[in-house]
């Protein structure tokens, strides 16, 4: 026993040595080692800064001078810039920076002591009657914010939480607060980022100036101190004691400085204020604040009641401190939960979530039981069915069964809120009778007292929120209007996530139809835009992607620039386009500019035809403009080259009159009148040529007798002068009928008896008259408008042939051009075949090892699933050998290459080994073959190898296009040659395209061809193939129904003999 | 067992066709070219020669006639296996001497049959 205890007291002092040293090596230094202490000093009124007399003062200094006095620290003030200071202290040219925000950010940089001296926050400014009243509401908007300051950039500043809710704002920096001020007030900005205690100090001093509910990052004002130094630990140590002990005193420094600067408690008393603000704050704000308050408040009882029962004046009064001191803390508490909770109510987009978090809130700040929001459900049993719970074994809601009905399930306080839609609660709810369906559950829980209150949404209740405490009595008067504010409050968020969740919905069919709406208009080979307003300068609402193809410029580009458009036309057009839009305006009509853009990147000229359609509200005043640009610079370079052309030739024809009369003009002009009496099939044509001032009759067609010969009209005689002095075409249904003409030449027309004519006339290019053109009838005729056409037409031949005689020799050279790019073609394409028949040779190789490859494993598979791969695999195979085959066909039979090596041929031989080599692919589509043979069929003379290709090219098919468990039935029969004939009941070919379907690559429809495969050119080898033989082919289709496919080979019976 | 001279200028291919054979149990000696052929003819008879018909150098129809063209090499059977499948090509083997021509792609059961055949006669 001694022993034991010897052992005992051996171990107890041993600790107690221990302690005693560890005390002595920390208190020692603090007294005698440090004698010197430099502190900063920057402009950070009123909680450090130089006075008018060039004293350092603040509420810092006085603590900093009143704690110096006590630990023996000599200070000294080194006065520098903010971000001087900063350095400063960490390479420690200074010991101490006073006023310091605590962050965790700057934890990793200086060390900070542990008490607080100040809190701070910062507050959202706006101009009076600003619709700024939340975060949100600063989307888009212009924000002051001073350089550096911890509320803008810091952890938890405005641009991180603005990030967070990806709000995007833009951040207008300036040097002081002051500076924001100013620029509110001068509206630069819509809304400024302002420290708290600058207010306090300094007033608003803006009389339009107010103050949002917006506040956010709560900071705590310490003294920071170099990093990881001794030195430091020592004065952290020194000024945190202190300053817990000023704390506790009223009469300390600490109270009489922050009195001083910041009108004593006021500094703190400003929390009602802003409590009461923030009630009045929107309602999304306004949840989370109730709470807090309504904790703080709780606390607050609690605390007096402590008090009370101490029943002394000064331990009073030092409660009443705390109170005071843990009010700033909770104050920062919770403004922190308000930051997290705006987070959430921004973020939300889930019902179940958000009230989730609510209950959650409740439990945990409110320190309750249990908290669950039901809704009412409209069914039989009018059930409250729980939507979202939080708290102590909240498996209650789901064990218990609660009704809004008045029965007995439902006049518990839920059912009773939920049916009056006022608060009910039970105040113990052992004793409560109407709680007896509960009880028990309840017990078990420790749940004592609940409350709930009725949710309503536009004065219909929609549900409950109930709280439960393990506390008798718990709720008081004030606790229910909290707790039915909240409750406005929630129903207030579910409103506003039913209004979020459709917006978003309907955002989402709108960028649907949008996205549509675009693909079509991206799809379009025009530039398509929209403009608002003025069409010269307006704002583009929208331009298509094609813009980019055609003006190098991007969509965007023109979005932001709307006078990027105008920049780049080429100036010589600016007036044409000026005028054309003009005359849009005016009309309000449709309109088309036509000019030339310089291309950014090519540098190219760009023509444009730029069509308009005014966009008109139901005023019929223009809103907006409708505009599809497009590129037609082909067409007016190919306009441009004519003309070019043209006046090449005229310049040709003055110079090399020798060689235009070389020229046989007659026989051009015989033939175009031949061509008009032909085209209008009329009796007789002729022309009128102009000789000077007479007309002389040229060139007839379809007359008996000459009436050319020996005649000329006088100028101003007949109707070819008339149709001339008219310059349009003059018809003449009945020459005996004619009022318009004077002296018409009765005696030259009855020699042929003509009755009826068309005269044209034409003109040179300097607009002489050359001649006219007449077509005419032995009866009086009606002519037709494209009578009239065609005639006109061919007077611009005739006009060319008589101005232009060397265009012949021009055309001629021109065919001698087109001659030799054929004949070039003609090789390329020869090229071409060799290359495909090449080409698909040694396709082959590499086949012929797949598949030998594949035979062989075949040869040894005994797994049948492994047997069904190489049977697909070997299915493939024979359907590129049938492609390549055709290939190389179709290649020789159209070089017209195709030598036939022809024997007697037992069809019925070739097709029943086709049918075994389609056996597989037979069985997988389940489809049945049928062969038909009449009998005695004598051999045919054919390419064996050919017949048998396209007789596999036509089974191929049948089944290709053939539904499952369809029929195939080939038959053969001797008529006059030997047919035969490949039926399927596949899926047959419309009736309009039956007669292509042996065209060279030719399916149906590009959509047959993905479902159905192949290349399409099987069935023109067939036909050609058929055709080389000497027979013919047939097809007979109906769709849905099948086809069926017969061709003729002629029989060997006579070469055999 | 019966010896067969396989000549192809593709690696790939005499591998594979060397496979086939060998399952079956017959000999195959390879040969790239016509040059490479002849040289092995002097030294060796083998009981049946399959030839490619496009290779470098002499091409496989050609060199068929020099074979078939040759006392003491004339009675071996020769087979033209080619991817040259159209009629007339066929028609060029026979001429050139062949005694049968396989086209490329080939059926394995097939070919294999063909090859029995001649060996079974000689």
């Amino acid at each position: 026993m001694a022993d034991s205890q010897e052992k005992y007291f051996q171990k107890f002092g041993l600790r107690g040595i221990i302690i005693i040293i560890c005390l002595l090596a920390l208190s020692n230094p603090s007294i005698h080692a440090l004698e010197h202490v430099k502190v900063g000093v920057y402009e950070n009124p009123p909680l450090v800064f130089t006075n008018n007399h060039g004293n350092v003062e603040g509420i810092y200094i006085d603590i900093l001078n009143n704690i110096a006095s006590k630990e023996h620290w000599k200070l000294e003030y080194v006065e520098c810039s903010w971000d001087n200071c900063l350095n400063m202290l960490k390479n420690n040219s200074i010991d101490i920076l006073p006023a310091i925000a605590y962050s965790k950010e700057r934890s990793k940089i200086y060390d900070f002591n542990n008490e607080t001296v100040i809190s701070n926050y910062a507050v959202i400014y706006v101009n009076k009657g600003s619709d700024i009243k939340s975060f949100i509401d600063l989307h888009d908007k212009r924000i002051g914010v001073v350089r550096g300051d911890i509320h803008y950039t810091g952890e938890g500043g405005i641009k991180d939480i603005l990030k967070k809710f990806d709000i995007n704002s833009t951040f207008v920096e300036y040097n002081t607060y002051s500076g924001v001020l100013k620029a509110l007030e001068e509206n630069k900005i819509d809304a400024g980022v302002i420290n708290r205690l600058y207010d306090i100090r300094h007033g608003l001093g803006y009389s339009n100036i107010e103050e949002t509910s917006i506040i956010f990052n709560p900071i705590e004002l310490r003294f920071a101190f170099t990093k990881n130094i001794t030195k430091s630990k020592v004065l952290i140590e020194g000024i945190d004691y202190n300053l817990a002990e000023m704390k506790k005193n009223k009469g300390s420094v600490y109270y009489k400085t922050i009195e001083k600067y910041i009108g004593g408690e006021s500094g703190f008393k400003t929390l009602p204020q802003w409590v009461k603000k923030l009630f009045l704050a929107a309602a999304a704000l306004l949840i989370l604040f109730v709470v807090t308050h309504f904790m703080l408040r709780r606390e607050l009882r609690a605390r007096t009641k402590e008090i009370s029962e101490k029943n002394s004046e000064l331990i009073k009064e030092i409660g009443e401190r705390k109170i005071a001191e843990e009010k700033l803390l909770r104050a920062n508490k919770a403004l922190r939960i308000l930051s997290d909770c705006n987070q959430v109510l921004i973020r939300a987009n889930d019902m179940s979530k958000f009230l989730n978090d609510i209950c959650r809130i409740i439990v945990e700040v409110g320190s309750y039981h249990l908290a669950w929001v039901g809704f009412a459900e409209h069914d039989k049993e009018k059930t409250v069915r729980p939507v979202a719970k939080y708290g102590n074994k909240d498996d209650y809601v789901e064990v218990v069964k609660i009704s809004w009905d008045d029965s007995v399930l439902g006049r518990g306080p839920t059912g009773t809120a939920i049916r009056t839609g006022k608060t009910c609660f039970s105040k113990n709810i052992l004793t409560n009778q109407d709680y007896k369906p509960w009880r028990e559950e309840a017990y078990k829980r420790e749940y004592v007292c609940s409350i709930a209150i009725p949710l309503k949404v536009e004065e219909k209740v929609i549900g409950a929120l109930n709280v439960y405490s393990s506390e008798e009595d718990a709720f008081n008067w004030e606790d229910m209007k909290f707790l039915e504010e909240l409750a406005n409050d929630i129903a207030f968020g579910i409103v506003t996530l039913r209004n979020r969740i459709e917006r978003q919905k309907a955002e989402e069919d709108l960028r649907k139809s949008e996205e549509k709406y675009r693909m079509v208009v991206e799809n379009v080979n025009e530039i398509i835009y929209v403009i608002e307003d003025d069409l010269l300068k307006g704002k583009l609402r929208f331009i298509s992607s094609k813009v980019e193809d055609i003006t190098g410029y991007l969509p965007e580009e023109f979005l932001e620039n709307p006078g990027l458009w105008i920049d780049i036309v080429y100036p010589d057009d600016l007036v044409d386009i000026q005028s054309a839009t003009e005359e849009i305006l005016k009309t309000g009509k449709p309109g088309t500019r036509i000019y030339r853009i310089c291309h950014r990147k090519t540098g190219n000229r760009v023509w444009i035809e730029d069509k308009i359609a005014p966009q008109h509200d139901e005023k019929g005043r223009i809103t907006a403009f409708f505009g599809a640009a497009r590129d037609i610079t082909d067409r007016k370079n190919a306009a441009e080259m004519l003309r070019r052309t043209a006046e090449k030739l005229s310049v040709i024809h003055e110079i090399d009159r020798d060689i235009i009369d070389k020229l046989n003009i007659d026989s051009i002009l015989k033939f175009i009148v031949n061509k008009a009496r032909e085209l209008t099939e009329a009796d007789v044509a002729f022309y009128g040529i102009v000789e000077g001032d007479t007309m002389r009759l040229y060139v007839a067609s379809g007359t008996t007798k000459d009436i050319t010969e020996n005649f000329k009209f006088r100028k101003g005689t007949g109707i070819g002068w008339f149709a001339i002095e008219n310059k349009k075409p003059v018809v003449v249904e009945d020459i005996y009928n004619e009022k318009r003409i004077k002296n018409i030449r009765y005696d030259r027309l009855e020699l042929e008896n003509l009755v009826s004519l068309i005269a044209v006339p034409f003109f040179s290019g300097k607009n002489e008259p050359l001649g006219v053109l007449f077509v005419a009838n032995r009866r009086k005729t009606k002519f037709t408008e494209e009578q009239i056409d065609t005639i006109t037409s061919l007077t611009f031949q005739a006009t060319m042939a008589i101005e232009h005689p060397k265009l012949y020799s021009e055309l001629k050279k021109a065919h001698e051009k087109l001659r030799v790019a054929y004949d070039e073609l003609k090789s390329i394409s020869e090229l071409k075949r060799n290359i495909i028949s090449n080409v698909s040779h040694e396709l082959y190789t590499p086949l012929t090892i797949i598949k030998g490859s594949l035979d062989i494993l075949r040869d040894e598979e005994k797994d049948e699933s492994k047997m069904k791969l190489l049977q697909l695999a070997h299915n493939a195979i024979s359907r590129q050998k049938l492609i390549i085959r055709n290939l190389i066909e179709a290649a020789e039979l159209e070089r017209g290459k195709i030598k036939l090596e022809l024997r007697p041929v037992k069809i019925e031989e070739l097709i029943l080994s086709l049918a075994d080599e389609f056996q597989p692919q037979l069985l997988d589509k389940g489809i049945s073959m049928s062969i038909n043979i009449k009998e005695d069929i004598p051999p045919v003379l054919a390419d064996r190898i050919r017949i048998k290709h396209i007789l596999r090219n036509l089974i191929n098919n049948a089944i290709k296009f053939n539904k499952k468990e369809g029929k195939i039935l080939i038959e053969v029969e001797k008529k006059e040659n030997i047919e035969v004939c490949v039926e399927d009941t596949g899926i047959g070919i419309p009736e309009d395209k039956v007669n292509k379907i042996f065209q060279q690559l030719y399916q149906i429809d590009s959509s047959t061809s993905r479902r159905y495969g192949g290349t399409g050119m099987g069935l023109m080898v067939v036909k050609e193939t058929v055709k080389a033989h000497g027979g013919s082919i047939s097809i007979k289709s109906k769709e849905g129904k099948g086809t069926r496919i017969c061709f003729t080979l002629p029989s060997a019976k006579k070469e055999v003999k | 067992m019966a010896t067969i001279l396989l000549v192809d200028d593709e690696p790939e291919m005499r591998l594979l066709t060397r496979t086939i054979l060998e399952k079956k149990g017959y000999d195959v000696i390879e040969a790239k070219d016509s040059d490479d052929t002849l040289v092995i003819l002097d030294k060796e008879k083998p009981d049946l020669i399959l030839l490619d018909v496009m290779m470098p150098g002499l091409n496989g129809w050609d060199l068929c006639r020099k074979i078939k063209d040759k006392e003491g090499l004339k009675d071996i059977p020769v087979i033209m296996f080619t991817i040259m499948s159209e009629s007339h090509n066929i028609e060029r083997s026979f001429k050139s001497g062949a005694d049968a021509h396989i086209n490329r792609p080939f059926d394995m059961k097939e070919f294999l049959d063909i090859v029995n055949k001649f060996l079974k006669k000689g």
